[in-house]
């Protein structure tokens, strides 16, 4: 009886035998997972308890492909022989997606991981053939292990990838909807965790100071002592900024910078204080020191990398059809309600920019059926509409007809609704009215010049009865976002669209980014400032969507002249790891500066010379551009 | 094909207010949900259904939700098998000490050796896994085969697991079989094999 017993404990020791294995122990593992293979019938869940949490705990990551070949066929057999045992395989299984333990070793070996995720795979694979039903028994376990957002980077990369090669897989038709659509919450759940650092008060006139560190003398001159930094923009905005030891966290401090310049961008005169030159030597030396808020940053980062190398590669196998449908109701359900999420919506711009004909009008039209559908309640509606605005302005991919045709079909919306309803300004009650309004005006002053451009369409945007609407009582004029309406009016001067309305007739003397009016409208999830396409700013991820993007500095205005309109090759040439450091030309610097239009004066531009501005890697060549002449780029949060 | 039947059953679905525009798309829903389950309550795992609904009128529950019960009139098909009895299912899988066969195509059995009579000996040609039969020169049992085997033992698994608000219950049927034995067809590459039982 000892013996016996002996004989199996000494078995399971084998199993629980991990690490430096030599060739002799090895040989034997392999050995005993084949026996184990064959007697698979006669192990007893009750007797046989120690044997069983042995195997299950066996991780692939440890040993060799020898030793892989071996467990996966045990693993095989258990499942197949009784019913008992298929949920622990399972679960086995999901629990090899990452490496135990500490992962950092395994990292070196980088072929191991392929050999691990390929056996795992066909493991998998090889079950659903013998039991049909554990697909969604399957399914189940992989979301409830999911990792959670705090664990580190490298984890959860690396699970995702697994759910999304699994998505691909032969399983793939009955697992792969639920694994996109757990991917997209993930991104989420990471995406509201990043904090845009709060850089106006409420009240647009504010002053604040936010404190950063001081990483090294600047050698700048500056007006006020060494260690201000001054980011004035002219009023009503003034953000001083403090530096103090502290710490700092570079993303955030993009963030701010950012969040300031595009704040007052609609006065297309802003004066940096304190050249960008610094913030450079800020990023550099703080490199190494994350801060949680960053590392969030770079876990969303590389999980839209991962999503979107995988739409591309499903796009090549010619089955974006069947992933986007998923990904289109995960939108409508999760990600389009989710209060101003930040990047996880460019998952559907990148899906929609590798097939614009299927997937890029599908997404417009449901934004469009949403928004004039009735029955949903109205945040959502404006939620969809601000959506919607914010794509069509941006897609580059996105033919003009279309972009027109949808238009056309708000107006005419709009023109009903006008005809619906009498009365005088409202924002609260006639709030989903107003921000389709704004977006429409929002939409063609990226468009209008382009629509104009066409001699079709220009005659399609002449006939709509635009006018009627913005002179209807409801005045939807004055309740807009007042930097839109302005740039808008001044657009539509420029490009004879109107007849009736002109620039005079509205007064914005305090030159504010929200009015009461529309502050009133967009209610206390401020819709009324929802942009939610602008530009991407994760360093990598910006890389996938840049080229099918339409940065506002790339857009002509209808009242640029048409050599000054900006080039876009600058621009393009930036890649997305932002080691591409272009000059920013001083020839289109003094184009846009000429423009008398424009009310420049390049005396009020303090910003240094060419590669400062330009090393804002975060950004890219979009700042520069959008720097000077973008005011329609929303506000913080 | 023995296991299965159809029952006649009374059921009331319970729909959720918001439902109250597309009441039958809710109810198929809820019945769609109880597909390839075993469920206590009707004795089987339910295949299909045809449901008719039995009253217009229906009873609101009160409640912090006002659920209301819609009374419907089904015909579910069933499956459930027992001990001895037959059931037909198409080979997965061959190994030395196992054949590995899928019943209806959701449902997995598997033979063991013990039980594969002893004229069957196993053997691998030209790559492929077999079966062959020592008596009967063309008898073959190969991936692909469809097997008419005696249900020796039939386990239920439940497990409950929340996922989204939902709770659905996930079902494993497995079957150890054994099998009666006949005269063989070889047109229609069926056999039936009578086996004995033993405890696996």
């Amino acid at each position: 009886m000892a013996g016996a017993l002996d004989g199996y404990n000494q078995l399971v020791g084998v199993l629980h035998h991990t690490e430096y294995l030599t060739p002799d122990e090895v040989a034997l593992l392999v050995t005993s997972l084949k026996a184990l293979s064959g007697a698979v019938s006669c192990i007893d869940s009750g007797h046989h308890e120690s044997l069983l949490s042995a195997i299950f705990g066996m991780s692939m990551w440890n040993y060799g492909p020898d030793v892989m070949d071996a467990l996966v066929e045990l693993i095989v057999k258990l499942a197949a022989s009784s019913g008992q045992y298929a949920d622990s395989c399972l679960d086995m299984l999901v629990s090899n997606f990452t490496p135990p333990r500490s992962f950092v070793e395994f990292l070196k070996k980088p072929r191991r991981k392929g050999q691990v995720l390929y056996h795992v795979h066909s493991v998998l694979q090889g079950i659903a053939n013998l039991l049909p039903l554990a697909p969604l028994r399957l399914e189940d376990t992989i979301i409830h292990k999911m990792p959670n957002v705090y664990r580190k980077e490298p984890l959860i990369v690396l699970y995702v990838e697994n759910m999304l090669r699994l998505e691909s897989s032969a399983m793939g038709a009955v697992v792969g909807g639920m694994m996109l659509k757990a991917v997209v919450d993930m991104a989420i759940e990471l995406d509201v965790k990043i904090e845009w650092e709060d850089i106006l008060q409420d009240d647009p006139k504010g002053i604040f100071e936010m404190e950063l560190e001081d990483e090294e003398t600047v050698d700048n001159t500056q007006q006020e002592g060494d260690e201000v930094l001054i980011c004035r923009i002219l009023s009503p905005l003034e953000v001083k900024v403090v530096l103090k030891p502290s710490r700092v966290n570079s993303f955030t401090f993009a963030h701010m910078i950012i969040m300031a310049v595009k704040s007052d961008l609609k006065h297309e005169r802003v004066q940096f204080g304190l050249e960008l030159d610094w913030f450079l030597r800020i990023r550099e030396s703080s490199r190494g020191r994350s801060f949680w808020g960053s590392e969030i940053a770079e876990k969303l980062d590389s999980l839209l990398v991962l999503m979107f190398e995988h739409l591309k590669k499903c796009n090549d196998a010619g089955r974006l059809i069947e992933v986007f449908e998923p990904l289109l109701q995960s939108f409508q359900t999760t990600v389009m309600m989710v209060y101003k999420l930040k990047f996880s919506q460019f998952i559907m711009f990148y899906a929609c920019s590798l097939d614009p004909e299927n997937c890029g009008m599908r997404f417009a039209n449901t934004l469009a059926d949403i928004f004039m559908h009735r029955a949903s309640p109205p945040n959502r509606r404006m939620s969809a509409v601000a959506y919607l605005a914010s794509y069509l302005s941006r897609a580059k991919f996105l033919s003009l007809s279309f972009v027109a045709e949808i238009l056309k079909r708000l107006v005419g919306w709009y023109l009903k609704y006008c005809e619906t309803w009498d009365g005088d300004i409202n924002p609260t009650a006639h709030k989903v009215f107003y921000s389709g309004c704004q977006a429409i005006m929002y939409v063609l002053c990226f468009r209008m010049r382009s629509l104009m451009d066409i001699p079709r369409l220009k005659s399609l945007l002449l006939r709509m009865p635009i006018e009627a609407i913005f002179n209807h009582p409801l005045n939807p004029l004055k309740v807009c976002l007042p930097s839109i309406v302005e740039e808008f009016l001044r657009q539509a001067k420029a490009a004879r669209l109107f007849t009736t309305v002109s620039e005079q007739t509205f007064l914005f003397n305090n030159n504010m980014v929200e009015s009461e009016l529309s502050r009133a409208f967009g209610g206390s999830e401020k819709l009324d400032m929802f942009f939610p396409f602008d530009p991407c700013l994760l360093k990598n991820s910006d890389g996938f969507i840049r080229p099918n993007f339409v940065y506002w500095s790339m857009a002509r205005t209808s009242y640029d002249d048409d050599e000054e309109g900006c080039s876009n090759e600058d621009v393009e040439d930036f890649g997305g790891s932002g080691e591409n450091i272009a000059a920013w030309s001083s020839e289109e610097h003094d184009h846009h500066f000429d423009d008398d239009e424009l009310d420049y004066s390049l005396n009020k531009m303090s910003i240094t010379p060419k590669n400062s501005f330009l090393n804002y890697y975060m950004f890219g060549g979009d700042l520069c551009g959008s720097a000077l002449q973008c005011p329609l780029e929303s506000g913080p949060p | 094909m023995e296991g299965l039947k159809v029952s006649d059953a009374k059921l009331v679905v319970y729909v959720h207010p918001s439902k109250a525009t597309k009441v039958s798309q809710a109810i198929l829903r809820e019945l769609s949900s109880l597909l390839f389950k075993f469920s206590e309550i009707f004795d089987g795992v339910v295949l299909a259904y045809d449901v008719s609904t039995l009253s217009e009128v229906a009873k609101i529950l009160p409640g912090v939700h006002p659920y209301f019960g819609v009374r419907l009139q089904a015909k579910l098909l069933l499956f459930h098998p027992k001990t001895d009895m037959l059931l037909e299912g198409k080979v997965v899988k061959l190994g030395q000490q196992s054949i590995h066969v899928i019943v209806l195509g959701f449902s997995s059995a598997s033979i063991i050796e013990e039980d594969i009579r002893e004229e069957f000996k196993y053997k691998v040609k030209r790559g492929e896994e077999v079966f062959d039969s020592a008596s009967h020169k063309r008898h073959k049992i190969k991936v692909g085969t469809t097997l008419r085997f005696l249900v020796k033992r039939s386990s239920k698994k439940r497990k409950k697991s929340e996922e989204r608000e939902q709770m659905s219950e996930h079902n494993k049927s497995i079957i150890d079989a054994s099998t009666l034995s006949m005269n063989t067809d070889q047109s229609n590459k069926k056999s039936k094999k009578r086996r004995r039982n033993e405890d696996s």
